[in-house]
């Protein structure tokens, strides 16, 4: 009998030293405090996620009291995991609505940047036409003049025409022949009779 | 085998028999939840968006299926939370990408709409 409790006893021995050798904390609970750590420093995580992060705290602190109670590695790494896991789902959930809030907002400022852009635009074409119809009577002006140049220059043409006529012009291939007649002095005078002077008065007006 | 050793371990079989027995409901329920945990992780479109998280709840959720198959529940249980909580992950990590991208895009469009507004405004 003595003989086969010794094996038990030294077993016995060795798992309680192996229990009371067992750190406190593992590298998966150590990773899912500061995770916690960074998941309470978060704003966004308390605005949107608090059932997840409650959730999160469960776990973690079913975590810690498997560690407070040196239970075995494994299982502590196994609540530690899904601790772990928790306070990313939690980051991420915040993470999504805020990203859903921010939706909303961007949502609506689309439409009034839309509802301004529209705007603009009605005014840019109003201003347009506006342009346009100055334009247009600035080119009805501009046509008018053009017109009143053109009457005038043919009026004057035609003034011309009669008084060419008035000299009795000939248009012939050479060119415009005119006759001048009764360009005559008195006698023993250096000034041309009245006669004469008004036919040349009037050659002076047209090569004028 | 000597007669010596035959009923303490008769007895431990029996307690760890009965230990699975009481486990073995918990773990199949365990299993079932993992299951429609990845499910519904894959179509908010974890496999595009969460890759790897979605992979790693899959790969534990069959582990723990041949676990539950193989009767040790203890493992199975284990391996269906870490896989559910993998999945959720992938399934939140998937909604909060397609969110913000979504928002991205709201304010690209905005960001768009302005510079056209001020090209427009200063013509």
């Amino acid at each position: 009998m003595k003989r086969t409790f010794t094996p038990v006893l030294l077993s016995l021995a060795i798992a309680l030293s192996a229990c009371s050798s067992t750190p406190l904390t593992t590298s998966t609970l150590d990773q899912a405090r500061s995770d916690y750590s960074a998941a309470q420093a978060n704003s966004a995580v308390s605005q949107y996620a608090v059932r997840e992060f409650n959730d999160a705290t469960a776990a973690l602190n079913a975590a810690n009291n498997a560690a407070g109670e040196r239970e075995s590695t494994e299982k502590i790494d196994q609540l530690a995991y899904v601790a772990k896991q928790k306070i990313a789902t939690a980051q991420e959930v915040a993470r999504a609505r805020k990203a859903e809030v921010e939706l909303k907002q961007s949502a609506q400022e689309r439409e009034q940047v839309r509802l301004q852009a529209r705007t603009a635009e009605a005014e840019a074409a109003k201003r347009s036409a506006e342009q346009a119809q100055a334009e247009a009577e600035a080119a009805r002006a501009r046509a008018e003049q053009a017109n009143a140049a053109t009457q005038s220059a043919q009026a004057q043409n035609q003034a011309l025409a009669a008084q060419l006529a008035e000299l009795q012009a000939k248009q012939t291939e050479r060119g415009t022949i005119i006759t001048l007649g009764d360009v005559l002095f008195n006698v023993d005078q250096a000034v041309l009779t009245s006669g004469g002077q008004a036919t040349v008065q009037k050659l002076a007006t047209v090569l004028r | 085998m000597s007669p010596r050793y035959t009923l303490p371990m008769l007895c431990a079989a029996a307690v760890l028999l009965s230990a699975c027995a009481s486990q073995k409901a918990p773990a199949t329920a365990d299993v079932a939840v993992s299951r429609a945990a990845v499910e519904n992780a894959a179509q908010a479109g974890a496999a595009e968006l969460a890759p790897a998280e979605l992979l790693a709840a899959r790969e534990k959720m069959q582990q723990a299926s041949r676990a539950l198959a193989d009767k040790d529940y203890k493992l199975a249980s284990d391996l269906a939370q870490q896989a559910q909580a993998d999945a959720k992950l992938a399934q939140s990590k998937a909604t909060s990408a397609k969110a913000t991208s979504a928002a991205n895009e709201v304010q690209e469009n905005i960001r768009v709409l302005r510079e056209e507004l001020d090209r427009a405004n200063k013509q």
